[in-house]
């Protein structure tokens, strides 16, 4: 069964989970299939690895008990997504009502960036600089890969409203990473 | 159009999303604009940049974890495909071969060792003990005592009741005994019945064999056990075999404090075929799973991550046994015992145990029970670097002899 699993579709899969057959077999193929995209999402969203990891968390497990209820499902990535989303604005909420918190925060990454390549540190700085409806629009473009449609639908917004915000978080980011990009695309 | 519009486009058509007919509108302008020209460049890096930043996100191993045991789920071990941290204790679409495959393979590997240790081992034995003049000696000796009702105890002359039975005086040495008889292979004792007293006698193989019903005579390997014996006994018996199954209590270091991760099916129990050909030597192959806490490093995002966990792991190895040849109290047939077993797990890395206990085996019984303590000593590997963990604990089972 095991084996097989990787066959089947994503509704397919979903199908069976509600069902309740192979639950545990059916919920591994499905965390395989995901799971790098939702923990990327979560990641880039919060900036902060310990607040990625327990909404990450939190986001499987309620997939899990929310599977148990009848539902149509049509995108199984965006709906994994959409409650890593709704976790993740949660957590940027409690975030800002945490002083201490944040300041930790800060110096967890400062821990980080001392072993990660310099660009990509500063993209992910720039990145939690953003705010929050840019970043998240930018995740979805840029590490989700979803197209325009796709996040209009996701977001519930309209595409202009998408290709605006998009615009703006490429640019405010261009702005701030300018004098190394400019170095870097001349090579 | 306004420069905001171009710079706007330039996002879209990097991203796939400029419609067909404004391209050519871009690229006019694009020909046309050194600035633009660079402000394409300029994204273009960056949307690079960021597709190699993709490749470094994949979910913690605890995170993993964290969420099968909160789904209640048997396995915690990570699936995800292009997960590299812990590839080798997956369990969660591994087939039972990649399960078992790197026990056999110790096992294979343990199995040859123990092999040709065994055989030179016995061989030794054999040839220096069971072709000698063998006895049990106590000294002073309390031998030869013959009584065939419960009356007193005949004189202590030496009489020769038969061929293969000679009384012989009470303290009579030994050694004398064992002079006059140099023919002898092999010696017993007689339960003197008038006493109720354990005396010795020295027979002959032959004459055990041929009194096997008489409860006067007493398995040589159970003699009581005599700090001035000279030598161990490894009598032959006919070739056996057991199944053996036991249930493993230990403590493992280190002991993370996190809820182990168990396996379909039993845990904490090993199973076991032996095989003998002597009375207090055999060996077999045994096939174990429990769980092992696991203390390691793991490089995450540049960043280097302490992880603990217990998962429960399949064993198996090649077990060699001996059972020391005399009783701890007289006639309970408690004797001391020894196991050392070499094999490996689904974790990868070599795995050692030592047992010491005491067996108890009533004569002519097909049961052997025993209860004794455990060590064992597990290898792993994570991300190039080798790991241990020890356990150590009590065990207890049961052989059946066929």
């Amino acid at each position: 069964m095991n084996n097989d699993l990787e066959k089947y579709s994503d509704y397919e899969l979903f199908k069976l989970l509600s069902n309740g057959r192979e639950s545990e077999y059916v919920f591994k193929e499905i965390y395989r299939r995901y799971s790098g995209r939702v923990y990327t999402y979560c990641r880039k969203f919060l900036g902060n690895r310990e607040d990625a990891m327990d909404v990450f968390q939190d986001t499987f497990i309620k997939f899990y008990e929310s599977s148990k209820q009848e539902r149509e499902m049509t995108n199984l990535p965006a709906f994994l997504l959409r409650i890593a989303r709704n976790l993740c604005l949660n957590s940027l909420r409690l975030r800002k009502n945490s002083v201490e918190l944040k300041d930790y925060m800060k110096i967890e990454n400062a821990n980080e960036i001392r072993e990660q390549t310099e660009l990509l540190n500063l993209i992910q700085n720039a990145l939690t600089n953003l705010p929050t409806e840019l970043r998240e629009i930018f995740i979805l473009r840029e590490y989700q890969g979803m197209s325009y449609q796709e996040i209009a639908e996701f977001l519930g917004i309209s595409m202009s409203n998408v290709k605006i915000r998009i615009f703006r978080a490429k640019e405010k980011l261009r702005e701030i990473l300018q004098p190394y990009i400019s170095e870097l695309s001349k090579l | 159009m306004a420069e905001k519009d171009v710079a706007q486009m330039i996002i879209e058509y990097l991203d796939g999303e400029l419609p067909p007919n404004e391209e050519h509108y871009l690229f006019a302008v694009l020909s046309d604009n050194e600035e633009f020209r660079n402000l394409m460049r300029e994204h273009l890096t960056l949307s690079r940049s960021i597709k190699t930043d993709l490749q470094s996100y994949q979910p913690p191993e605890s995170a993993t974890h964290h969420i099968f045991n909160s789904l209640g789920f048997t396995s915690t071990l990570p699936i995800s495909k292009s997960s590299t941290a812990f590839p080798n204790i997956k369990e969660g679409n591994v087939s039972l071969w990649q399960k078992v495959k790197l026990p056999l393979f110790f096992s294979f590997v343990s199995a040859v060792l123990t092999f040709f240790a065994t055989y030179f081992i016995l061989n030794s034995l054999n040839t220096s003990k069971v072709e000698k003049v063998q006895a049990i000696v106590q000294t002073p000796p309390k031998i030869v005592v013959i009584s065939e009702s419960d009356e007193k105890p005949r004189p202590l002359e030496s009489t020769k009741v038969s061929n293969n039975i000679q009384i012989v005086k009470e303290d009579t040495k030994s050694s004398n005994l064992l002079a006059e008889n140099p023919t002898s292979t092999n010696y017993g004792l007689i339960l003197d019945h008038s006493t109720n007293v354990n005396r010795g006698n020295d027979l002959s193989v032959r004459t055990l064999l041929n009194n096997k019903q008489s409860s006067d005579l007493i398995p040589l390997e159970s003699l009581p056990y005599s700090p001035f014996m000279s030598n161990f006994v490894t009598s032959k018996s006919e070739q056996s075999f057991g199944v053996l199954v036991r249930h493993l209590t230990s403590w493992s270091f280190p002991d993370p404090d996190v809820p182990s991760t168990l396996g379909s099916g039993l845990s904490n129990v090993s199973l076991g075929i032996y095989f003998s050909q002597w009375d207090n030597v055999r060996f077999g192959i045994e096939i174990g799973k429990e769980p092992f806490g696991q203390r390691f490093k793991n490089i995450e995002e540049g960043v280097e991550l302490l992880y603990e966990q217990k998962p429960t792991i399949y064993w198996a190895g090649v077990a060699f046994d001996y059972t020391f040849p005399y009783n701890l109290l007289k006639q309970n047939y408690l004797r001391p015992y020894i196991t050392f077993l070499a094999g490996g797990s689904q974790v990868g890395g070599p795995l050692i145990k030592g047992l010491s206990g005491i067996r108890f085996k009533p004569a002519n019984s097909p049961f052997d029970f025993f209860l004794g303590l455990e060590g064992s000593l597990l290898f792993y590997q994570n991300q190039g670097r080798f790991y241990s963990t020890q356990k150590f604990g009590l065990t207890y089972g049961m052989c059946i002899i066929f």
